[in-house]
């Protein structure tokens, strides 16, 4: 586990990220140069279930595509008609609260549970998930250990 | 009133003052503008400002209630056996097969497709989530 040089510690846990071209074969990607996208799984209580998470620093928010509006719509009472500025510019959509949980590798921790402002939109990519900066990112401590695929999450309240 | 811009460089007690007298619509569209121009910042501290109001409207409430400041939280979530390098294995392995599908894994075992992710959920039985949550994923088309 990550340790501050200053005593303490800097997450709670980690779990393995997928590291994933756009259309999946990895190899070719390297070779086309590619842009790689990290990433992780992510519980949702609300439906119990994980599911496949982008994290995005370039993206403000939680962002969830079209597909998942039905399923989250009756269970979050989402707020109408709201215009965001997102990763393809402005989009109208619903915004409501929603927690997502972080858990991690058997005996890796313990796992963070975060309650955010998520974004329901009609996104180019109607399956996705975007894990943004601005309003959850930023909101943990995180790092990246590309080397053992390893994506490290603590609770930055409890940081020094 | 003042623009958000405006609004939005104000100092706390200044801000507190300058939107006491607006009503719960005003109230609203000036969160619904400060969230189009992507000013998160600002929309948490009209929420905290909003919030020593008596009797909101639902409109507004609601609204506050998902702009709230993100709450992060040590603990919680179900114990999950580590699968991942198994699923990653099996997206490898079959994704050429589902394009443009959901799936759901566990262990690197297939466990249900479909062509929604509502027709997804419906077919995950009681019996095949028994074992843990699963994780689902949207293979992408190209």
């Amino acid at each position: 586990m990550l340790s501050r040089t200053s005593g303490g510690s800097f997450c709670t846990g980690f779990l393995d990220f997928w590291e994933s071209a756009e259309d999946g074969h990895l190899s070719e990607a390297f070779q086309r140069d590619q842009s790689l996208k990290i990433y992780i799984p992510v519980y949702l209580p609300d439906l119990g279930e994980r599911y496949r998470a982008l994290v995005d620093t370039g993206a403000p928010y939680v962002t969830f595509g079209r597909d998942f509006v039905e399923e989250l719509k009756p269970k979050l009472e989402p707020v109408q008609g709201v215009t965001l500025l997102t990763r393809h510019g402005r989009r109208e959509g619903q915004v409501c609260r929603i927690t997502l949980q972080l858990v991690p590798n058997e005996g890796e921790g313990e796992s963070l549970t975060i309650d955010s402002l998520a974004f329901l939109c009609d996104w180019p990519d109607s399956g996705s998930i975007i894990l943004g900066y601005q309003g959850f990112l930023n909101r943990l401590q995180f790092a990246i250990d590309p080397t053992q695929r390893r994506f490290y999450f603590g609770n930055l309240e409890h940081s020094p | 009133m003042l623009s958000t811009a405006r609004l939005s460089a104000l100092p706390g007690p200044a801000l507190n003052a300058a939107v006491e007298q607006m009503s719960d619509a005003e109230a609203c569209e000036l969160l619904r503008e400060a969230l189009s121009q992507g000013n998160l910042r600002f929309t948490e501290r009209l929420c905290r400002a909003f919030a020593a109001r008596n009797s909101p409207s639902a409109d507004l409430r609601q609204m506050m209630t998902s702009l709230a400041p993100t709450r992060v939280s040590t603990g919680g979530g179900p114990k999950i056996a580590d699968d991942s390098e198994a699923n990653q294995r099996w997206c490898a392995q079959h994704q050429k097969d589902y394009r443009g599908r959901w799936v759901a894994l566990r262990q690197g075992q297939l466990l249900a497709s479909s062509s929604s992710l509502k027709g997804l959920r419906h077919s995950l039985t009681e019996e095949l989530r028994r074992s843990g949550p699963p994780l689902i994923l949207h293979i992408p088309e190209c």
